[in-house]
């Protein structure tokens, strides 16, 4: 190649022009591809990312909106939902004159001028005005109609706007229980608050690509939460019973001019609360009318001496202690007597009485003198076994432990006044539970309201467990307790909450409230109470009526809330579909029922043995016994009398009423067990004794045979 | 012909004007450099034939293999053919190419607000971009003839002359692009030929003079596109959207892109034309960096290739066909890649071998096989 280097002649020097040429060309061809590469790594590896991120624009996301979860009683009756509500909000910086408006809407919404104005000028902290107010939440469908042609005239400054609004079809009915949750969705008091993570719907969010034209492209989704939360709710309440709670609660508090009642129904067994209410109440959906004293559950909060009613406790762990029978006689001292410096004196005076007669009559000088046989040490166990001074575990916020002050801090009076339910208080659950106890055998139920959660896709979240109960009560004590209480009804204090259809077990109480603001008892001001439960042998409902300051002649347990208890638990037992165990068929009317003492005692041990402790403590399955026709709800199935069929057809009867059967022998039926009319949901086991006709065993051998046997 | 007889007289006698044993003697690297660049245009566009709603599968890709085909038939016819007899047809070339851009504007159907083409039959063509190829040949031509003479004034003048004709019609269509892509060839070649360096300064410099007289000339469309480019944030969603839109989907692809025919911004037509003039953002947003400095890579070898070609060509004709060659398309890649990445403003102007597009395949085909044929018959005139 050196001859090009070397020009020779015109040709030549061209030649080596046009090569010296081209590769100055070939330099700025290298430089502009350096530009282009510089700025491809400025674009493409920024390291700020600055227009990778603009990419981001084009994303765009929406949200998956569900409600919040529902509330529905024992029969999936609605209690709280959720529905769309319209709501007026403004952007004050496009209302020019906002008296005008203020004028304006306070004419349709009937708000005050001033309360709008005042909406309208608010600012953020820092001076500006803001670009989004709330005017008014929940508009009724006529004040939109209303709005109409404001909305019209401020086309950006006043919007309307949808949004979920909690929703309580059912009013008034269960507030406290229920509690609301606020405009924003969020639990504020009762189960609302206390199941708001359950309730609470978390929306899901879908972010996804979109095009050029804004279109959202589902199928370039990048992200995806799915909503979560607004599980549905299931309580054990009964919408029912609640219902009639309510009506009866209000009706004493209009009759006796009370200041508070409240009452409770739970199932004794499993803990299961069918009713709560407290009088006055208000309306969740428009809470915010209400004061907050007002939607606070004072059911659970407030606390109250338990007067008489409490003396359970303390005849309770007398008789577990074996320091006395019922028919242990005992000087009532007449009027009253001074033991520890104070006059402790009876409601009736009594003389000499066998125990069951003074607790039926609510003797104070009894159960003081009761207690002194059981001891300072022993009395303080034997409250703090039926859970007082304790919360009770009811899923409800803000529930009270009461008053009751350790015994180093007890003072010289307190074993005259703590037998008799004094120096002590109490919230009405912890009362409710004190009283399950007796009901049930001798065990300590932890109430509850809700029975489970269940998400929107049918899977059960939560679900109340019900825990083997603490036994702190024997079933012999228990029983004999519940005879007891029976007599109060039958024969004491407690004769107005005697339900004709069913036997009852109860206790009144009548307390002086505490001065406000200072020591001692203020005159005049009583709470008054009665608890009790029914039906006697195998109680399903246990019930606590509370009224505080009532103003009537006799401002007693028994005269204010035992009708109450009364007409409830009749009408929720009735509901329940429970066979009926009248009065008259166990207690023959007389006056001297009440010192037959062997009576009741042979009777306690029969009902003993026919119900084992794990057969009482099965929880009930309220959903299949309840409903709502209270018409007739005696024609119960019955066991028929199987006698004289052959063991073929016996076999097929007993089978298709779903009982098991057991035969005994061969031959055609001579004797059943158990007898005939036997209500069918009693039994499991049919037993079926077979002999060949005509000459078999003795009918009274094999029943001995039998009894035996058990 | 005398010419073509004249040079064949210096140099070997025994060679044909059309020989197809000269197809053996293709330079292996250029020609593997082009048939790679052919394979990523195709595998670039049926990524950006997603969006077609045709019963063809890979709409533009199907469509662009068969323009490929034609063009490497005419490359391969090009490389037969003594590239000199072409060089001494170019005034006839010229003179017809004239004829047809008069035609395209008197009869010429109209697309996209310039009318560029020339409907044959079946087939539609630009004859702007024919005439790209034909200037080459013509100032070819004339610059082989001048030789020297090329440095005195009035042969230098005349170069503009020659050029100018076809450019004002170019531009009368109006097709701002093409036009301008005609400027940095007679440049090029101007200076590759050697001509006065005080000339070439000269012109660019009244060039720069008259700047601001073109400006009133062009079309409002034509002023938007400048201005947008200059601040693009001021209309973000009309006139600056390309400009806006083409940077991000180019800075979004980053270090390695986001993978074959997973583009976001260009399928969800956020990048209108990225079939077209804005392939190369479709390839720098999929293929990230890598992919886009890969094929800037395979386009520089290629031009590089060229220019070295040019330089090593003691046959003048054939050294300035190869600066005319890679000068458009140099051009058309510095362009188009400015543009996409945000240095020029918006004007249509194709990607060689990767844009959609039959008449611009073509002129690359064609211009190619000018390229290969310069390079197949350069040994021969070594003295």
């Amino acid at each position: 190649m050196s001859h090009y280097s070397k020009p020779r002649g015109s040709g030549e020097v061209l030649a080596a022009r046009r090569r010296r040429r081209s590769r100055v060309v070939l330099w700025a061809f290298l430089a502009a591809y350096a530009g282009i590469v510089g700025r491809l790594l400025q674009l493409q590896l920024d390291p700020d990312l600055k227009f990778t991120k603009e990419d981001l624009r084009h994303i765009s996301w929406i949200n998956i909106d569900v409600p919040r979860g529902e509330i529905l009683d024992r029969n999936e009756r609605l209690l709280a939902t959720d529905r769309r509500v319209v709501s007026l909000w403004g952007d004050p910086r496009h209302i020019s004159d906002p008296y005008l408006l203020a004028l304006q809407l306070s004419a349709r919404l009937g708000m005050n001028e001033d309360e709008v104005l005042a909406r309208l000028a608010k600012r953020t902290e820092r001076g500006e005005p803001l670009k989004f107010v709330w005017i008014k939440r929940r508009l009724s469908e006529d004040e939109v109609q209303l709005l109409g042609d404001v909305l019209a005239q401020y086309p950006r400054g006043l919007l309307l706007r949808e949004e979920p609004g909690r929703f309580y079809p059912e009013g008034q009915l269960a507030a406290h229980v229920l509690g609301f949750a606020s405009l924003d969705g969020i639990g504020s008091e009762g189960l609302e608050l206390t199941y708001d993570r359950y309730l609470r719907s978390i929306p899901g969010r879908r972010v996804s690509r979109v095009d050029a034209k804004r279109n959202f492209l589902a199928s370039l989704t990048l992200e995806y939460e799915p909503p979560t939360g607004g599980d549905n709710l299931y309580l054990t309440l009964d919408s029912v019973m609640q219902h009639s709670l309510e009506r009866e609660l209000d009706a004493v508090l209009a009759k006796v001019q009370a200041v508070r009642a409240m009452g409770i129904l739970l199932d004794p067994q499993t803990g299961a609360v069918m009713a709560l209410a407290c009088r006055p109440a208000f309306d969740p959906n428009e809470y915010w009318k209400y004061p907050p004293e007002e939607r606070k559950n004072r059911a659970l909060v407030e606390v109250f001496e338990p007067g008489s009613s409490f003396k359970i406790v303390t005849a309770s762990g007398a008789l577990e202690h074996d320091l006395l029978v019922p028919e242990t006689m005992i000087n009532c001292e007449g009027v009253g007597f001074n033991p520890y410096g104070h006059l402790i004196r009876n409601y009736h005076p009594l003389g000499t009485e066998p125990f069951e007669t003074c607790f039926a009559e609510s003797s104070n000088v009894a159960i003081v003198k009761v207690a002194a046989m059981l001891g300072k040490e022993r009395l303080e166990l034997w409250i703090t076994k039926f859970g007082f001074g304790s919360t009770t575990g009811i899923d409800l916020p803000g529930e009270d432990r009461g008053i009751f002050r350790p015994l180093k801090d007890w003072s010289g009076y307190s074993m005259g006044s703590l037998p008799m339910g004094q120096e002590i208080a109490v919230t009405m659950p912890q009362l409710a539970r004190a009283f399950s106890v007796i009901a049930n055998g001798g065990y300590l139920i932890e109430p509850y309201l809700v029975e489970k959660a269940v998400s929107r896709d049918g899977m059960v979240t939560y679900q109340h467990e019900f825990d083997a109960p603490q036994r702190i009560l024997s079933p012999e004590t228990a029983a004999t307790m519940k005879e007891l209480c029976h007599l109060v009804v039958t024969h004491g204090t407690g004769r107005y909450a005697n339900i004709t259809e069913y036997r009852v077990g109860g206790k009144t109480g009548t307390a002086q409230m505490a001065r406000i603001g200072g020591g001692g008892y203020d005159p005049g001001r009583y709470t008054v109470i009665f608890a009790g439960f029914a039906p006697l042998d195998r109680p399903r409902i246990c019930a606590v009526i509370v009224v505080q300051e009532p103003h009537c002649d006799r401002p007693t347990g028994g005269v204010v809330c035992g009708p109450v208890f009364k007409r409830i638990v009749r009408e929720a037992l009735i509901q329940m579909n429970c066979p009926e165990d009248p009065v008259s068929k166990d207690l023959p009317a007389g006056p001297m029922d009440t010192g037959d003492a062997d009576l009741v005692m042979a009777r306690t041990v029969g009902a003993l043995a026919e119900s084992t402790p794990e057969e009482l403590l099965q929880p009930l399955d309220g959903l299949d016994l309840t409903s709502y026709s209270a018409d007739a709800p005696f024609d119960e199935p019955c066991l028929p009398d199987f006698t004289g069929r052959t063991k073929r057809q016996a076999q097929r009867e007993v089978t298709t009423l779903g009982l098991t059967w057991d035969p005994q022998g061969a031959g055609r039926v001579i004797y059943q067990y158990p007898p005939p009319g036997t209500p069918l949901d009693e039994i499991v086991v049919c037993r079926l004794w077979f002999a060949p006709a005509p000459d078999g065993p003795d009918h009274e051998t094999l029943r001995a045979a039998f009894s035996i046997g058990m | 012909m005398p010419y073509l007889l004249r040079d064949l007289a210096l140099t070997h006698s025994n060679i044909g004007v059309f020989d197809r044993q000269n197809v053996r003697r293709l330079d292996p690297v250029l020609s593997l450099l082009v048939l790679s660049l052919i394979v990523v245009g195709l595998a670039v566009l049926t990524s950006a034939s997603r969006n077609v709603s045709s019963s063809i599968p890979y709409y533009y890709a199907a469509k662009q293999v068969v323009w490929f085909l034609v063009g490497a038939g005419c490359a391969v016819l090009l490389v037969c053919v003594d590239y000199r007899f072409l060089v001494s047809l170019a005034p006839g070339m010229y003179a017809l190419v004239v004829g047809l851009l008069i035609v395209v504007l008197l009869w010429g159907i109209e697309v996209k607000g310039g009318q560029r083409w020339l409907t044959l039959g079946l087939v539609r063509f630009q004859p702007s971009e024919l005439g790209k190829i034909v200037l080459v040949y013509t100032l070819a031509w004339y610059f082989s003839v001048l030789q020297e003479r090329i440095r005195r004034l009035p042969y230098f003048l005349l170069t503009f002359v020659i050029v100018g004709i076809p450019m004002l019609l170019i531009l009368k269509q109006p097709n701002l692009g093409t036009a301008a892509s005609l400027i940095p060839v007679v440049f090029v070649m101007l200076y590759a030929a050697g001509c006065k360096r005080w000339h070439l300064a000269v012109v660019i410099l009244l060039g720069l003079v008259a700047a601001p007289l073109a400006w009133s000339q062009l079309k409002d469309y034509q002023k938007d596109r400048i201005r947008s480019f200059l601040n693009a944030e001021a209309d973000p969603q009309d006139t600056g959207w390309h400009t806006i839109q083409t940077k991000i989907t180019v800075g979004s692809g980053g270090m390695w892109g986001k993978g074959f025919r997973e583009g976001t911004q260009t399928h969800l037509s956020y990048l209108p034309e990225h079939h077209t003039d804005f392939i190369f953002a479709l390839l720098a947003e999929e293929e990230g960096f890598v992919g886009a400095v890969a094929i800037l890579g395979l386009f520089a070898v290629f031009l590089l290739r060229g220019l070295m070609l040019a330089r090593d060509c003691p046959d003048l004709s054939g050294s300035m066909l190869a600066v005319g060659v890679v000068t458009i398309l140099g051009f058309h890649v510095f362009v188009n890649v400015g543009i996409t990445i945000g240095l020029l403003p918006v004007t249509g102007l194709p990607l060689p071998f990767l844009s959609y597009g039959g008449s611009f395949c073509l002129t690359t085909m064609v211009g190619v096989g000018t390229l290969l044929s310069v390079q197949v018959r350069k040994g021969f005139f070594r003295t």
